[in-house]
């Protein structure tokens, strides 16, 4: 068959072009696929990269060392295991696994641990400089209040000079005071004396005038007097006449 | 033909081995030595007391900050469960109770290492431990309220005919604590490990054994490794479990019959 397509161009022909019209539409659903899916492109890791990341991974900072670290590993491994030094059994898939559970923990739990350790640090951080800020914030309140105070010297002072001042006019009113107080005190004294000496001038005159009347009283019973009484008052009755 | 499996015992890694030993005929004959099980336990105490000695000074060791809020947040679960369990008097039994913790935590976890060896997989250890605490809480119990301790014994509000029967049965549950508390941590333990052990073993043959089994060898080592997820499981719940049962015998010593 494949010798009669050889001979027959124009039968190769015919016979691959829908085989080429294939490979085409093949690489245009290729095109397609890729364009429709992005994200498909780009999660898509070179190989050469991968193998240079593996590369990359091994200890060593150039090729050489690279190698030689795997030679010398692979060489002390054989060591190992031929001198049996190291033997392979059941306990290997034991630590096969538990270096693989380590791992996949280690990879699981690494992110959120992170996280949480990052989430707490920033709440302890924030809460620290909060607490800085308030203390900042109550030294500062704390200074401009003291600042306020600053000539409290010379107010001291002036209250000082003042209180003293209030203190010699406080003695003063004070005698002051007191003066009045005795002042009243005698006033009071020679008032009642006053009033005292008024009374009794006052009974005085009054027993001296009851004392006038009981005597003119008497002395008007008397004829005689009586007698001179009415010849005085004759006499005045003919001087006026006269 | 019969097919001959030649495998390790599982209950060899629990062997008791010495490393150090001083051995001779004196007082009668005196054995003193370091056996893999002092090791172990001399490792996690000096670890536990190093890390939280060098605790503050983050330089010394390069602790970074996320360790140290792990041993923080560690710290709290704690007191946290010493406050739940027996409220604000049980403060002072708090340091006791973190250290068992700790403690037991790391046994667990350093018995799950491969070649190493699980000091809290054996009964001698942990029902030593488990009596020592039992009894730690009988003697705290008598501290605190003389012979009415023993009035634990007696629930309240039993019949006075059955008081003989139920103060015989709650002094068997009593001691029985000391022998549960252990024999939970340690046959948890054990039977994780010989688990693992024997997984190991079979699939070890049966890898080794065909063409087959080394294609297939993914699968046995995957079911090993969510074997060995389950049991780091295990070692945190086993520790909490204690260190919970702990608490509650420390409160019904303090406090008797509050509940």
């Amino acid at each position: 068959m494949a010798f009669r397509l050889l001979r027959n161009p124009r039968g190769l022909s015919a016979t691959l072009r829908p085989l080429q019209i294939s490979q085409r539409n093949v690489a245009f659903s290729g095109i397609r696929r890729y364009t429709a899916s992005p994200k498909d492109d780009k999660q898509k890791v070179e190989p050469k990269q991968k193998a240079l990341s593996i590369i990359d991974s091994l200890p060593g900072n150039s090729l050489i060392t690279k190698t030689g670290y795997i030679t010398v590993g692979t060489g002390l491994v054989t060591l190992a295991i031929s001198k049996e030094l190291y033997v392979f059994n059941e306990e290997t898939l034991l630590v096969i696994t538990f270096a693989s559970i380590v791992t996949v923990l280690y990879r699981a739990l690494k992110k959120p641990v992170n996280e949480w350790a990052e989430e707490q640090i920033g709440r302890v951080n924030n809460i620290l400089r909060k607490a800085r800020e308030d203390h900042k914030n109550a030294v500062q309140e704390r200074i401009e209040t003291v600042g306020q105070l600053g000539d409290i010297v010379d107010i001291t002072k002036a209250l000082f000079a003042m209180s003293k001042e209030i203190a010699s006019l406080e003695a003063e009113a004070f005698e002051l005071k007191q003066r009045a107080a005795a002042s009243a005190e005698v006033k009071a004294v020679l008032d009642s004396w006053v009033r005292y000496e008024a009374s009794l001038r006052e009974r005085e005159q009054k027993a001296l005038s009851s004392y006038v009347i009981e005597r003119v009283k008497s002395q008007l019973k008397d004829p005689r007097v009586q007698e001179d009484i009415l010849n005085q008052s004759l006499d005045d009755l003919a001087r006026i006449n006269h | 033909m019969t097919k001959i499996i030649h495998i390790y015992n599982p209950l060899e890694q629990f062997e008791i081995v010495k490393f150090i030993a001083l051995e001779g005929p004196l007082f009668g004959y005196i054995q003193i030595g370091l056996t893999n099980i002092g090791f172990y336990l001399l490792l996690a105490s000096l670890f536990i007391i190093l890390l939280h000695l060098l605790y503050n000074k983050e330089g010394v060791l390069g602790l970074s900050n996320t360790l140290m809020l792990c041993m923080e947040s560690l710290f709290g679960f704690v007191l946290q469960l010493v406050k739940n369990q027996v409220g604000p008097s049980g403060q002072p039994y708090f340091p006791a109770i973190y250290s068992l913790f700790l403690f037991i935590l790391l046994l667990n976890l350093v018995g799950l290492i491969p070649y190493s060896f699980c000091a809290t997989a054996h009964f001698a250890f942990t029902l030593g431990l488990s009596s020592t605490i039992v009894l730690g809480v009988t003697i705290l119990g008598l501290k605190l309220h003389g012979f009415h301790f023993f009035s634990l014994f007696v629930p309240a509000g039993t019949p006075l005919a059955l008081v003989p029967l139920l103060t015989l049965i709650e002094a068997v549950s009593y001691v029985a604590r000391s022998v549960s508390l252990g024999i939970r941590l340690a046959a948890n333990m054990l039977a994780g490990h010989i688990l693992l052990h024997l997984f190991s073993t079979f699939s070890w043959k049966f890898i080794t054994g065909s063409f087959l089994g080394l294609l297939l060898a993914p699968l046995p080592l995957l079911f090993i490794t969510l074997l060995y997820g389950l049991e780091i499981g295990v070692a945190f719940i086993q520790a909490f479990v204690f260190v919970l049962l702990t608490c509650s015998y420390i409160q019904d010593a303090i406090k008797l019959h509050s509940d």
